[in-house]
């Protein structure tokens, strides 16, 4: 068969159309990339910038940036899979119905219990390193030695503090997870303002850093703010043995572990593939298009960090946190957003450029990040994998009750983490997620052989072939492989000390476990009712 | 006690895949009785031109296709008839004599939306011969009346339009493929007064609807089962702010008046496909499987019930 362009002569394009109604496709692709851009909180490269440098040791910050390069397959692998099953649910549908609905489910479980993880654990850091630092920054740019003490207070969770701590973060949870249970338009609504603070955080970042005039100045700002001698950072760092040269492999590792970390969630569009028209001009869009976006934001940012505070100071500060010097001389963790205080003496630019942005993006991050998730405990409720009680909704139409688990599940996630070690980790889930990638990607490997009927009746650009091989096999391929290095990348954090790999490992197990454990316990309770749970999902043969 | 198991599917729009799939979901879920809800004929012919050389050109999903032999026509041919379009083979002069001429297109249309039915029917007796599978499937409200006389023929699927049918000892069903006014005045779109009126006149013949079941295509007004969005004068969906769609009711009012006056156990309904979802209103249990015939995915729901009422409510995607 030869295929071409719909040009020129031929048949008249779709001469026989009748009206008939159906019309239910009605995201437009600009708002597609919207959403896209908006699940993940990309302000999280304030924190990440210094956290990728302290844990990979030798990694180079702005070369991290370039990683995000490695996530176009993957971005391009949910084009072609939404543009093949353009329909709600993501890496649910097209790994259930390419391999087997366990693996579909353990897929889409990782990317789920993974959001719902983060909306917790974001609840401490936005009273951490939200209100802490709000209140440390501008205590110390106005001198005021209350602010400080309370800045100080929240800025790191310990045994003393943490009930407060818990009871801030509950609260700073509930509201987001309030705001869910208002349903989409409210949550719409949320991400647009938490899309303008992202961009006026960077906007003001960039004009503090270009103002401040160089890692000099910097400097002597971090001496007047901190009443510190930079000397003392010096000698400190020197008895570390020195800032470490710089690696090629560390530098890999930081970019995909944190840099790509930072992305996770603007696939989320195509988990709503099915409500957004014009799929095949809406998923080049929203996914590679955001991904540009990111790759944009982080570029400019880490530019700029470097340009403003200085490469060395942001490295000296990582090497100092990777032994939990930092903390302790700052009293708060090392992030850039709390830096900007020693660029500008300017309480509003502190505010803006620093913990409010940090803060207001944070407070998205736990909403955005769940939203998603909520809508697939939604479909595993439908699908009998959880009780169908999950999947009853509100009269308008919010699915209240799955909103209630995340909630709940995040608000464990929080409680353990504030009272335990057991999840001093859990940051570390792009381990878990990227699994869920590994099965992705092998699905669209084998999906034009095993899935044929599917596979024809997608659009050309998914036909598509190189050498007589499908791109779709080929971007599978590559796919699987970047998110296999990623999940190797996380356990040879060992370059530092206070990484214990073993808790990383058992975390991980522990939630890739589950989702099997959960789909028996769901077969036998299908089975019992009278249907056979391979059966709800399995193709009825047509002939 | 004996339980019936019903398998419900629907709005499949001519996919012959999704159709062949319907008629043996009965042995594949084990299901008494299947019922297909509506909305079974396709929304698009595709021409394939025959050229000078003997090949076709064919206009399909954005992409010029030139079939050179017979296995290319006849693969093409089978994958559109799958998606729930018409192949139509034509010669360029019959395509421009076609092209202004509505009445013509429009007869081709019908006959091949008949031709597609016919062959599901023939599909259908084979398949169901000698099974005790009952099967109904109902026209919607997208579907022309020219098609309802091919039912008449048909052995062993029956047209449940308008009749009041005894599903088991305990159960009966009543049925509908007529719906409310939709934006696109489809061939059996009805004022809700004209709807509200069809259903009390078959309403009127049930004993007990504690042992009924509503087989109506549209969902009933202001239910998850019905909400779309919103279009403005020039059919464009309203979008909200962040370009989310304004969604809105669009069910029946009057099939909710009826669900509301009645409590039939059960309501079985489709009309819009991402609906899918389940809603009780007051004892009736409303299930909307959803559609997505387009890809040759069977979307269904199996009900088992008995006398006590509803058992289990399964969603499926075959």
């Amino acid at each position: 068969m030869v295929t071409q362009d719909n040009e020129g002569p031929g048949p008249a394009k779709e001469l026989f159309v009748r009206r008939a109604s159906g019309l239910t496709r009605t995201v437009s692709p600009w708002s597609a990339l919207v959403y896209a851009f908006v699940c993940p909180t990309m302000t999280f490269a304030f924190l990440y910038y210094t956290q990728e440098q302290a844990l990979y040791l030798g990694s180079k910050g702005f070369l991290t940036s370039l990683t995000i390069l490695l996530l176009f397959p993957i971005a391009a692998v949910y084009l072609f899979m939404s543009l093949s099953m353009p329909r709600s649910g993501g890496e649910y549908i097209y790994v259930s119905r390419t391999l087997h609905p366990l693996l579909g489910f353990i897929a889409c479980w990782t990317l789920t219990i993974v959001g719902i993880n983060w909306s917790g654990l974001l609840s401490q850091w936005a009273v951490n390193w939200g209100f802490g630092n709000l209140f440390l920054a501008e205590g110390l740019a106005h001198d005021n030695q209350t602010l400080i003490d309370w800045g100080k207070y929240l800025s790191i969770t310990t045994p003393e503090n943490r009930w407060v701590i818990w009871l801030i973060s509950s609260v700073v949870l509930i509201s987001a997870f309030y705001v869910m249970s208002r349903g989409t338009k409210a949550v719409i609504r949320a991400m647009w303002v938490v899309l303008v603070c992202q961009w006026v955080m960077l906007v003001a970042f960039i004009a503090v850093a270009l103002a401040a005039g160089g890692e000099a100045n910097t400097i002597s700002g971090f001496e007047a703010v901190q009443n510190l001698s930079w000397g003392d950072v010096t000698n400190a760092v020197k008895d570390l043995g020195g800032l470490p040269g710089f690696s090629v492999a560390a530098t890999i590792w930081a970019g995909l572990a944190f840099v790509n970390l930072s992305t996770l969630g603007s696939t989320y569009a195509a988990n709503i593939s099915g409500e957004i028209k014009k799929v095949n001009i809406a998923m080049p869009l929203s996914q590679l298009g955001a991904m540009a976006l990111f790759f944009v934001y982080w570029i400019v940012f880490s530019k700029v960090a470097d340009y403003g505070l200085g490469e060395n100071t942001i490295r000296s500060m990582a090497l100092l946190e990777s032994q939990g010097e930092a903390s302790a001389m700052l009293g708060t963790y090392p992030t850039i957003s709390y830096m900007v205080a020693w660029m500008t003496q300017n309480w509003f630019l502190i505010l803006i450029a620093g913990p409010l942005g940090f803060l207001a993006a944070t407070w998205g991050g736990i909403l955005g990040l769940s939203f998603g998730p909520v809508r697939n405990l939604f479909a595993f409720a439908f699908d009998g994998l959880i009780p169908s009680w999950a999947s009853k909704v509100s009269r308008n139409g919010s699915p209240n009750r799955a909103v209630l688990i995340a909630g709940a599940i995040a608000w464990l996630v929080l409680t353990v983490a504030t009272f335990t070690t057991w999840y001093s980790y859990i940051t570390y889930t792009v381990t878990i997620w990227m699994v869920g990638w590994v099965i992705l990607g092998v699905a669209a490997t084998v999906f034009p052989f095993v899935r044929k009927d599917i596979f024809e009746k997608s659009p050309s650009l998914v036909q598509s072939k190189v050498l007589g091989i499908p791109v779709i096999t080929i971007l599978g391929a590559i796919s699987t492989v970047v998110a296999a290095v990623t999940v190797y990348a996380t356990f040879v954090t060992g370059t530092t000390p206070t990484f214990n790999t073993k808790n990383l490992l058992w975390t991980a197990l522990f939630f890739i476990l589950l989702p099997i454990v959960i789909y028996f316990i769901a077969t036998i309770w299908q089975r019992r009712k009278g249907v056979e749970m391979g059966k709800r999902f399995k193709t009825i043969p047509p002939d | 006690m004996a339980v019936t198991r019903i398998f419900f599917a629907t709005d499949t729009h001519g996919s012959s895949v999704c159709f062949r799939k319907f008629i043996n979901a009965g042995k594949f879920y084990e299901a008494h009785v299947i019922i297909l809800g509506g909305d079974i004929t396709g929304k698009k012919v595709i021409p394939f031109v025959r050229q000078s050389d003997g090949s076709f050109k064919v206009n399909h999903l954005d992409r010029q296709h030139v079939l050179k032999d017979g296995e290319q026509v006849e693969a093409l041919r089978r994958n559109i008839a799958d998606m729930g379009y018409y192949p139509f083979m034509t010669a360029p002069e019959e395509l421009d004599q076609l092209a202004d001429d509505q009445v013509a297109q429009d007869t081709i249309f019908k006959d091949l939306m008949k031709d597609r039915i016919s062959e599901g029917l023939r599909f259908a007796e084979e398949r169901l011969d000698g099974t005790n599978i009952r099967c109904f499937v109902q026209p919607g409200n997208d579907d022309e009346f020219d098609i309802d006389a091919l039912f008449e023929a048909s052995t062993l699927v029956v047209n449940p339009e308008g009749q009041v049918i005894q599903i088991d000892e305990h159960y009966t069903m009543i049925s509908t493929g007529y719906g409310n006014i939709t934006p696109w005045r489809c061939p059996r779109d009805v004022l809700d007064e004209e709807l509200e009126s069809r259903i009390d006149t078959m309403a009127g013949q049930v004993g007990d609807f504690e042992y009924c079941i509503f087989n109506f295509h549209c969902p009933p007004y202001d239910t998850v089962l019905d909400q779309a969005p919103e279009l403005d004068d020039q059919m464009r969906p309203v979008l909200e702010m962040g370009g989310k769609p304004h969604m809105i009711p669009v069910g029946s009012k009057a099939v909710r008046k009826a669900i509301d006056k009645y409590q039939p156990r059960l309501g079985l309904h489709g009309h819009i496909h991402e609906s899918r979802g389940s809603q009780k209103l007051g004892r009736t249990t409303c299930l909307n499987p959803g559609s997505e015939y387009g890809e040759g995915v069977l979307r269904g729901v199996i009900v088992d019930i008995d006398k006590k009422g509803i058992k289990a409510v399964t969603f499926t995607s075959g």
